[in-house]
């Protein structure tokens, strides 16, 4: 019984963490897969996921970090299964579906030279590493283990990204 | 829109073995530099990167331009983040409800709680992005403080030889992870009556070095003043004298870090 008790304030605590947390996981979903819907529904299934799957998070480590990683590993899912479906609609002739990696949201914004649409335009494992960094202020080692790569390929991906970034917006930027 | 090779490959992110190439040198000044803004560097490490700002102007704008377009960044995603949210809250509390579903009591007064945690967003919202901020004003301070120490060394040394050498007296100085010579190479009388001296001084940190070719006048209070200053070296060598590009301008452009 009293155990029982224990876990339902447990439960308790965790919820208002994570109701604490949705702001912070908005602006990662949106730095992930930069359309607003999208993102949304990324907050909600890693909500829902990490929910069901609490068994796996270790009481008195970072739940933000824990979330993080199920809601980078959804998104990667969504891209993988998304590329799968884009190849199958090519082979059968069709259109094929909007992309989900923010090209086409680039693609139709006016202004290129924002940093949202340069960002845009990163390759989502890059753009996943400088959000998690430069945004979300996680250390390379934390930014490693959320992203489940090794501390190098966070540096790589993270050195690119911001040369990147520099390439598009150099010209636009402002002097003083 | 037909996909394209890109598409595909943004489906397999794990498989990618242009990732596993080496860095370019153009990307591993930019890992180097973002390691010293993310406060990422040893300490011996980050005053490598500083005596490379130091030495590089090159890297110094790099370096600008990666801390201006982080700060767009935090404020880009910040900004998107305001928009009106579907009511995520109630997600998380359906969840938790259907997690202890045996139990009706998990499904008491959620409401005043939910309230609560709304309360706090505001306060949990900012904390990873002003966290990230923080390490670049950390990052920038120590370099603004290096900067001065490194403008006060390099000043004193050269009032000291300007005010005591004769020219092509060379006197050598070395500070905190710094060194370097100065050498005044001419004297003259400006048209107001002033003392004004060439000089060539080189200055070093770490491996980096830099030289430069300035013109100092004395002016009333007894206190040398560069008023011109160009790089001097193999590459980057600039004559001084003439109106030649090393204007005051030239000098500011290249004063250190």
């Amino acid at each position: 019984m009293g155990s029982r008790v224990a876990a339902m304030h447990d439960d308790e605590a965790l919820r208002l963490e994570m109701a604490a947390l949705v702001p912070r996981l908005r602006r990662f979903a949106l730095g992930l897969t930069r359309a607003a819907d999208q993102a949304d529904d990324l907050v909600q299934a890693t909500c829902e996921r990490a929910i069901r799957s609490l068994g796996g998070f270790t009481p008195g480590t970072r739940l933000d970090s824990w979330m993080y990683r199920i809601m980078q590993n959804l998104h990667r899912n969504a891209l993988r299964d998304h590329a799968v479906r884009m190849r199958h609609a090519e082979q059968a002739g069709a259109a094929g579906e909007p992309r989900l990696d923010g090209a086409g949201a680039a693609a139709a914004r006016s202004d290129l030279r924002t940093v949202g649409a340069a960002l845009d335009r990163l390759d989502p494992e890059q753009r996943a590493a400088l959000v998690l960094v430069g945004v979300e202020g996680f250390s390379y080692q934390e930014a490693a283990e959320i992203l489940d790569v090794p501390i190098g390929t966070v540096t790589s991906r993270l050195a690119r990204a911001r040369l990147r970034l520099r390439a598009a917006l150099g010209d636009a930027e402002d002097p003083a | 829109m037909t996909g394209d090779g890109k598409a595909a490959g943004t489906g397999s992110p794990q498989a990618g073995a242009p990732e596993a190439a080496p860095l370019d040198a153009a990307e591993e000044l930019a890992r180097r530099l973002g390691a010293h803004l993310d406060g990422e560097l040893t300490d011996a490490d980050a005053a490598a990167v500083e005596a490379q700002l130091f030495a590089d102007p090159a890297a110094r704008a790099l370096y600008r331009g990666l801390k201006a377009d982080q700060a767009a960044l935090s404020a880009e995603l910040n900004a998107a983040t305001n928009r009106p949210a579907p009511d995520l809250l109630a997600v998380i509390d359906r969840a938790f409800a259907a997690r202890a579903a045996p139990r009706p009591a998990a499904r008491r007064r959620w409401w005043p709680q939910a309230a609560a945690a709304a309360a706090i967003l505001v306060v949990a919202l900012g904390g990873a992005g002003w966290w990230a901020e923080y390490r670049i004003g950390t990052a920038m301070h120590r370099l603004e403080a290096r900067q001065e120490t490194v403008r006060g060394e390099i000043q004193a040394a050269l009032s000291r030889a300007l005010e005591t050498q004769v020219s092509g007296a060379t006197i050598a100085w070395a500070g905190d992870g710094i060194s370097g010579e100065v050498t005044p190479i001419r004297t003259y009388r400006s048209a107001s009556g002033d003392w004004c001296r060439e000089y060539l001084r080189s200055t070093r940190m770490q491996d980096r070095e830099v030289s430069v070719r300035g013109l100092a006048c004395r002016n009333a209070e007894g206190a040398w003043v560069t008023v011109k200053a160009a790089p001097d070296g193999a590459h980057d060598g600039k004559a001084l004298s003439g109106q030649g590009p090393a204007s005051r301008d030239g000098a500011a452009g290249h004063t250190e870090l």
